[in-house]
């Protein structure tokens, strides 16, 4: 910086001594023309000029040439200096007093400028700081945009750190910083300074939200003015931030609750159903058994069984559906003959609806997959209970089970009346249940939303087809990760 | 045994096959509407004595069935309801329903509330001119009020609100049809109902901290049980 100065000085002193020459030349040039007086201007306006271009310092030395000049150029006797008139003396103090003032001009010319051009800097950087914080969405992008932006515009090293000294950029620890940023939150002061690094704890609504570190690389002195209005600046956008994540909590929780809430009366809904049943027809057969039928008692208590049944199916699916809300670390994961599970599950169906033609076509041997068992089983059950449920008595159910790169695909279909284009996005959400043909929907609208959940948790994917087959129909397919290394295995 | 057709409706197959075989062994016939549609068209056609109505319905609210029944018809209506539905209740009440029951019901309870509406159903048929159930009995034409053979002098309102009770014996009356019939206006301050209906059963219960003529169907209205039948 000095270096660079001192060349600067060597160029402006050589268009000076330049200029003087020019005005020397000039002068000796009209001289006789012009009498001394008037010949003295042209000097005073050289220094003028030198002073205003290249400040105080060259105005010196451009006076004493000037005068120099003058005295042995123009005055008589020439090429000698002679101070023996008063005169003599006049032309060295005119030019030495338009020396100063020109130069003192210039130079407070040049502060100011330097002075705006330095101020320009520090808005621009305030401009910017302001931009990337407004768009910063936590606190580490607020601490990334204050750190770029300042030291892009004004060389300032200004990091962001929490009240216990923590770097919020998510960068490197700083643990030398932490006394001073501990000293800067106990302070209450508006800024400290220790050894050229300047600490402004940045107060909160309610409590320090954080601490702003700055400095220079040569530990020159900071803008207090700049700085402040930094901090506050970067205090209103940690505040911002604070107050937008303390909504986007508010917000989740008032969705959790109304989830809850949603949960509760569609259970409790779905609860009294069974129960009434149940009750009913417990109730008729206490009073008035001895006037049924055989018949009529035995369809009762048929009812009674599946009533219960549908009861306990409901509750393992709200168990299970805790569980997956519970994330994927409450699952289990183990290696799963998948066959052999899904035809114990086809089994358990054909008890529950024996009209149903079940056809199940895998190939030899076993596919393991790795999941939990408890909600395999369960999606399993759940899929294949939807098949019969949407479809009439009779009718087939083919699952079909198979290797598919490094997946297991079960693919379950029925022939049942299908799932609308405009409700098959909705079919996988939670109490979302397809309007059966004979009126009411039996499942629990749970059944899909878990196997979602299952299937996404143990790394697979699930997708529905419908129609499926002759505008009709509904196929499930399922895809589940194979055990990895495992070769095949002939467990079947 | 009053023996009726009983209209079923209800979307739940379960409920259904449990309430029809003890209907039918009480000798009712008994029609299955499993939604709304078919609940109006089975109105129309078979001309039922009492409906037993799900307010839960697939294809429409349980109301717009009531207002399509009683478009035609003032047939008694039952509304089976879940408990939590409090507001739907009495909005069906106050649609045109003569009474209702909570899921999970009580059988006896619901096979009392049908034998009520087809008493009702018999009395709707000629006009009512005296009320005589248990200890108490009403001249709807004299105003006369006997309790245990003893006349009881009643104000012009706390009659109104007991007749209005006894029109509808065995079955609940919200609020606002009590409140229209004694103030005249349904929206008038249920607080001067409470007070009536306390000076009523000071006159007509023996113990009236535990009435059992008048009961509080709490938060939908009251209702004025008959022959000592169990609610």
């Amino acid at each position: 910086m000095l270096k660079h100065r001192f060349q600067m000085d060597w160029t402006r002193l050589f268009w000076a001594v330049a200029l003087l020459a020019v005005t020397s030349a000039l002068a000796v040039s009209v001289d006789g023309v012009l009498s001394e007086g008037y010949i003295s201007l042209i000097f005073v306006t050289a220094v003028m000029v030198n002073g205003a271009l290249h400040g105080l310092g060259i105005a010196f030395i451009s006076a004493l040439l000037a005068d120099v000049g003058f005295d042995m150029l123009i005055t008589e006797p020439k090429w000698v200096i002679t101070y023996s008139h008063p005169n003599d003396l006049a032309a060295p103090l005119v030019f030495t007093l338009s020396a100063l003032i020109s130069g003192l001009l210039s130079g407070r010319l040049k502060d100011e400028a330097r002075r705006v051009r330095q101020r320009n800097v520090q808005l621009e950087a305030l401009l910017e700081a302001s931009g990337g914080m407004q768009r910063a969405r936590n606190t580490h992008e607020v601490a990334t945009a204050l750190t770029a932006s300042v030291i892009d515009q004004t060389g300032i090293m200004a990091t962001l750190h929490d009240a216990a000294g923590q770097g919020l950029d998510g960068g490197d620890a700083y643990p030398q910083l932490v006394p001073l940023v501990q000293e800067a939150v106990a302070s209450n002061a508006e800024w400290i300074s220790r050894n050229g690094v300047w600490a402004f704890p940045l107060p909160g609504s309610t409590s320090t939200l954080g601490v702003l570190i700055a400095q220079r690389p040569d530990g020159a002195p900071l803008d207090q003015g700049f700085m402040l209005a930094l901090a506050r600046m970067t205090t209103l956008a940690l505040e911002r931030v604070h107050l937008a994540s303390r909504l986007a909590e508010a917000h989740a929780a008032a969705r959790a609750e109304e989830l809850k809430s949603a949960l509760l009366s569609s259970v409790s809904h779905d609860l009294r159903s069974p129960l009434t049943a149940i009750n009913t027809a417990a109730a008729s057969l206490l009073a008035y058994g001895e006037h049924f039928d055989p018949e009529t008692s035995r369809e009762l208590l048929t009812g009674i069984v599946e009533e219960s049944d549908r009861l306990n199916h409901l509750t393992s699916n709200l168990l299970q559906m805790s569980r997956l809300q519970g994330g994927p670390g409450g699952l289990s994961r183990s290696v799963l003959p998948a066959l052999e599970m899904t035809r114990n599950a086809i089994e358990r169906q054909k008890r529950i609806a024996p009209s149903h033609q079940f056809h199940v076509e895998a190939p030899d041997g076993e596919v393991s997959v790795l999941a939990d068992a408890t909600l395999f089983d369960l999606v399993l059950a759940n899929v294949l209970q939807n098949a019969c449920l949407y479809s009439p008595p009779g009718s087939a159910v083919n699952i079909r089970c198979e290797e598919e790169g490094d997946m297991c695909r079960i693919a379950i279909s029925d022939e049942g009346v299908g799932i609308p284009l405009s409700e098959q996005a909705r079919v996988f959400e939670r109490f979302y249940r397809v309007r059966r043909e004979d009126g009411a929907p039996r499942g629990t609208g749970l059944g899909l939303a878990i196997a979602r959940g299952f299937v996404e948790a143990s790394g697979g994917a699930i997708e529905l087809a419908s129609p499926w087959r002759d505008g009709r129909g509904t196929c499930i397919i399922i895809r589940l990760p194979l055990v990895p290394s495992e070769p095949r295995s002939d467990t079947a | 045994m009053t023996s009726g057709h009983i209209l079923l409706v209800d979307d739940e197959p379960a409920i259904v096959a449990a309430l029809r075989p003890v209907l039918k062994t009480l000798g009712h016939a008994v029609t299955v509407a499993i939604d709304g549609t078919a609940a109006i068209a089975n109105f129309t056609l078979g001309d039922p004595d009492v409906v037993l109505l799900d307010l839960g319905l697939p294809d429409m609210d349980g109301k717009d069935v009531i207002r399509a029944i009683r478009a035609k018809a003032n047939t008694p209506i039952i509304v089976i309801s879940a408990r939590h539905q409090e507001a739907e209740k009495i909005a069906a009440l106050d649609e045109g329903a003569d009474d209702y029951v909570d899921k999970p019901f009580v059988l006896g309870e619901l096979l009392a509330r049908v034998r009520s509406a087809l008493r009702r159903r018999e009395v709707l048929a000629k006009p009512i001119e005296t009320f005589d159930s248990g200890p108490l009995s009403i001249d709807f034409a004299t105003r006369v009020v006997k309790l245990r053979g003893e006349s009881l002098r009643l104000s012009p309102k706390e009659y109104n609100l007991l007749r209005t009770l006894a029109e509808s014996a065995g079955q609940v009356v919200t609020q606002r049809r009590l409140l229209a019939a004694g103030w005249g206006r349904s929206e008038a301050d249920p607080q001067y109902l409470r007070v009536y209906m306390g000076m009523l059963r000071q006159k007509l219960e023996e113990n009236p901290s535990e009435p059992k003529l008048i009961l509080t169907e709490p938060g939908v209205g009251y209702r004025l049980m008959v022959g000592g039948e169990p609610a």
